[in-house]
């Protein structure tokens, strides 16, 4: 932690509205429930070049992953609908959702959770209030190769 | 002395009297460790919910202090930076305290999922250095790591959990030093192990404190006469260490400062390249 090099970039106004989604962006998909925490990490995902799109619950998430083009999926557990578990073994379930790169972010560290997301192939999970939104950007990058 | 019958009778009803009082001293005692029992699962339920219900406004916090101190919504004055090294600082001791609270009774009972993987404890001890830097500074602290050149260094640990350890002895060194230095060091003490000192000059423990340091709720009586903290911290940390194979301890003398440390042993891709 810490340790990334994260370019310096120029300071911007509103990072939400500049960098508009470009074709060749990698794509991210937040399915988070907190308003708060999503325009967060929402905003440094966009300022660090990333196309986002946000779900706020497991439905609406499923049905973005199911329908986008989507290079990774930041998901949440604790979510209204269904659960970020939930909506993962359904995505698995489906023939092109084997292959989704998913990260769990959440704050819930139940051991019956980390065991079931590993189950269901989630390549890392992260707690969290240990990592600051450019901690997350760097291990996202990490995996997309970027 | 001759037995009598009468005798007997009385030895009889006597043991009788014993054997129904235990087994209704037996019965309330397994009622009573059933219930001790459940309301000691509805307190870990209660804490697991509070900790998650608390984690979520510090990581909207740590989040936006985090995104201002890197640029994000424009230039920061210097002066603006130190408020939010203090508030990051304070924030951070926050989600420490929420991390001990969720993994005490977890790592008691065998529950907590461990993530194992290779990690550079120099990287780690450097990383901890980052962390405490502002804090440090503010008091006024020389703050530094020593790391030899050729450090055989790679542990086989949960990397996240390793670093609440480091965490918690670097948090603890800077919070009871006022003034003179922290230092991490990082050792090869023998062939096969790495050694992480946190070395301060601190008011010391005494060997009677020092006994019972490592003990859960135990917490040290500072030199202003209060006592702080939730007295896990260290009781976490030796669970931890021990957890990864490694021992943890510290020299301290009062008023000759404290060096807390740990050593783990080098992982098997860090010894067959050596």
């Amino acid at each position: 932690m810490g340790d990334q090099d994260q370019p310096t970039k120029e300071p911007q106004e509103e990072p939400v509205a500049q960098q508009e989604s470009t074709s060749s962006a990698p794509t991210v998909l937040f399915i988070e429930d907190d308003p708060l925490l999503l325009k967060m990490y929402e905003t440094k995902f966009k300022s660090e070049g990333f196309r986002v799109l946000a779900a706020q619950d497991g439905e609406e998430g499923l049905r973005l992953a199911s329908n986008e083009r989507i290079d990774l999926i930041i998901l949440d557990l604790m979510m209204p609908k269904l659960s970020g578990l939930d909506m993962l073994e359904r995505l698995r379930s489906q023939a092109h959702g084997k292959s989704h790169v998913v990260i769990v972010l959440t704050n819930l560290t139940k051991e019956e959770e980390i065991k079931r997301a590993m189950d269901l192939g989630v390549k890392e999970y992260l707690v969290k209030a240990d990592l600051t939104p450019n901690e997350v950007a760097a291990k996202v990058k990490a995996y997309l190769g970027k | 002395m001759q037995i009598s019958q009468e005798h007997l009778l009385i030895f009889s009803v006597i043991n009788f009297i014993l054997l129904i009082i235990a087994i209704v001293v037996a019965v309330i005692s397994s009622r009573k460790y059933g219930k001790i029992k459940e309301i000691d699962k509805e307190k870990d339920e209660f804490i697991s919910m509070a900790a998650h219900e608390l984690r979520a406004p510090l990581t909207a916090i740590k989040g936006y202090l985090s995104m201002i101190v890197e640029g994000d919504a424009g230039e920061v004055s210097t002066k603006a930076r130190g408020f939010l090294a203090d508030a990051s600082a304070v924030n951070e001791r926050l989600v420490r305290l929420v991390n001990n609270m969720l993994n005490v009774s977890r790592i008691e009972q065998g529950r907590l999922v461990f993530q194992m993987d290779n990690l550079h404890l120099a990287r780690a001890a450097r990383s901890a250095l980052d962390t405490f830097r502002a804090e440090a500074e503010r008091k006024g602290l020389e703050f530094s790591v020593e790391i030899p050149e050729k450090i055989s260094d790679v542990v086989y640990v949960d990397p996240d959990k390793l670093d609440e350890v480091i965490a918690n002895l670097v948090s603890n060194a800077v919070k009871f030093t006022n003034k003179g230095s922290v230092k991490i060091r990082l050792v090869n003490p023998e062939n096969g192990a790495v050694r992480l000192e946190v070395i301060d000059s601190g008011p010391g423990i005494s060997a009677e404190e020092q006994k019972k340091l490592f003990r859960k709720f135990y917490r040290v009586e500072s030199t202003s006469g209060k006592t702080i903290g939730t007295g896990l911290g260290l009781y976490i940390c030796k669970l931890l260490i021990e957890k990864f194979n490694g021992k943890i301890g510290l020299i301290s003398g009062e008023e000759k400062g404290s060096t807390f440390w740990f050593e783990l042993p080098l992982s098997k891709s860090e010894l067959k390249a050596s």
